[in-house]
């Protein structure tokens, strides 16, 4: 893809654009099955939770293979302009001279705190799948101690909440209007090639 | 381990309003009827609430009386004895007389009430005793384990928690039709049997839909299935004082020799009273015969999924239901 500040670019291809899409709703129904309970709207959350979950995981894997594969890693490593863009921001200083790049500083910083935040409540909650009987194999809770179950617990909670506060700025800051051009390139594919311009 | 009751204030209120102000005022307020499942979580020390409400005094929730569509409404707090003598309960709706006869013992069952009754927590011995099980708010089954004591556990719809109701009475409501009529937030609701039990993929701390704050205030009887043929029978290890391993319940209205209409509920072999639906609908138009039985047999436990030590509730349940089939011969 080539990157340039043209609005016409091919910004988010299709096979990522399918991945994005999937696992939005996973991370919406995940949501939805682990709050609604506890805010007292009562439902069977949990089959549908776990379903999702591994739905989820495969779709991670999924972008693994199109990251490693595919893309490279190189236009989401942080470096050191997106640091100088962070401060300049803060001090609300403008001003050129930084690389030109299709992620800007606070796009990389929402995907790495998305990344692992959804990495840790997912790989909790695979080992949380031990605790219940499926199709597909028997409950084992004795697989961990139960300090160690605590501690899983306490991060797929705490992620599951993260995850909530993301969702929502995710949301907000798609529909705001300067942000458009990104939704539109996530829905259609066509968009602004750079966020950061020289 | 029982041990003396923790202090905690008592109120007694003598109306209805009274109690529900009581229960809004006190965030942690605990209510009892007849207390008996209450003082046995107090006395174990494992629930300690700093107030106390018994509505044993509030004379509407008491008693038992006809209604217009020829049901009967029953208060919540009568008694276990006066349902089971009652002779308007015992004409029409005999299943539950000879249910609440069951319950327990007659001391119990003269200050237990009905409404506590089919309201009443599981008595899964981990849960019980203690242990920070799914349903006491922790994140793990105790008795779902190879080694665990589970042989009055589920067989049937079990999400993370494997407890049964040990009511006597609830699966007669169910299988009647009634309707619990409950105070909610100063209205008046009704929430049919059916939907009144609640299992642990709906909410796994609680077995009914009642929420802090609520009073059930009596149970609506339909006349739909009044002198009705009816069955009961209860398998408990003792034979009076125990709660139910596994029991069926039985109403059913016949044309001729055959079976025009049926409701099969079990007991103890889930979280909620387990409508037998596959069975209604294979001996429903049938005559009741070895054949029916056989059929029976093969689909009263259909979706079993027995834990370690509770397989023996799979024949237990099978029998029970042909042995009711059997008793409209």
């Amino acid at each position: 893809m080539a990157v340039s500040g043209g609005a016409t670019e091919v910004r988010h291809q299709f096979s990522d654009r399918v991945f994005h899409w999937v696992m939005a709703a996973c991370i919406l129904v995940l949501g939805a099955t682990a709050f609604l309970p506890i805010i007292g709207i009562k439902f069977d959350w949990l089959p549908i939770h776990w379903w999702t979950g591994v739905i989820l995981v495969a779709a991670i894997l999924f972008h693994f293979y199109r990251v490693f594969a595919v893309h490279g890693i190189s236009k989401m490593l942080p470096m050191a302009d997106d640091v100088k863009e962070t401060v300049r921001v803060a001090l609300n200083r403008s001003g050129n001279g930084l690389k030109p790049a299709k992620y800007d500083a606070f796009q990389k910083s929402y995907h790495w705190t998305a990344a692992i935040t959804v990495l840790a409540t997912a790989v909790t909650g695979l080992v949380m799948l031990a605790k219940i009987d499926t199709t597909f194999w028997k409950r084992d809770p004795s697989l961990l101690s139960e300090p160690v179950w605590g501690v899983i617990y306490v991060i797929h909670g705490l992620g599951a909440m993260l995850l909530l506060f993301l969702v929502i700025l995710h949301i907000y800051f798609s529909l705001i209007p300067s942000h458009r051009g990104y939704l539109v390139s996530m829905i259609l594919g066509h968009g602004p090639g750079l966020a950061r311009k020289d | 381990m029982s041990d003396v009751m923790h202090n905690f204030e008592l109120y007694q209120p003598d109306s209805i309003q009274g109690a529900a102000d009581l229960l809004g005022e006190f965030d942690d307020a605990w209510i009892i009827a007849g207390a008996k499942d209450s003082l046995g979580w107090f006395k174990d020390r494992v629930i300690q609430p700093s107030v106390v409400v018994d509505i044993g005094g509030i004379a509407e929730l008491t008693g038992i009386e006809e209604t217009d569509d020829g049901g009967l409404y029953i208060g919540a707090m009568t008694t276990l004895t006066d349902v089971l003598e009652n002779p308007l309960i015992r004409d029409r709706y005999p299943i539950l007389s000879s249910s609440a006869s069951q319950v327990a013992s007659p001391q119990i069952r003269n200050a237990g009430s009905i409404g506590g009754n089919i309201s009443q927590d599981t008595r899964c011995v981990y849960y019980r005793t203690g242990f920070p099980c799914y349903r006491a708010g922790g994140n793990t089954c105790y008795a779902n384990t190879p080694t665990a004591m589970n042989r009055d556990h589920a067989l049937f719809e079990v999400s993370r928690c494997v407890a049964v109701t040990p009511s006597d009475t609830a699966p007669a409501m169910v299988a009647l039709g009634a309707s619990m009529v409950i105070r909610r937030k100063g209205e008046d609701i009704e929430v049919p049997a059916s939907e009144y039990f609640i299992g642990p993929e709906i909410d796994i701390t609680r077995m009914t839909v009642l929420e802090h704050g609520d009073i059930l205030l009596g149970i609506r009887l339909p006349a739909d299935w009044a002198n009705a043929r009816h069955y009961f029978e209860k398998v408990a290890d003792r034979n009076t004082w125990d709660f139910a391993l596994v029991s069926i319940t039985m109403v059913a209205k016949m044309a001729g020799n055959a079976i025009e209409d049926v409701a099969m509920v079990c007991g103890g072999v889930q979280c909620t009273p387990r409508r037998l639906t596959e069975v209604e609908d294979v001996v429903r138009g049938e005559v009741p015969g070895a054949e029916v039985e056989t059929l029976v047999r093969r689909v009263a436990s259909r979706g079993a999924q027995p834990l370690n030590f509770n397989h023996f509730k799979i024949p237990l349940m099978e029998n029970l239901a042909a042995r009711a089939v059997r008793s409209l011969a």
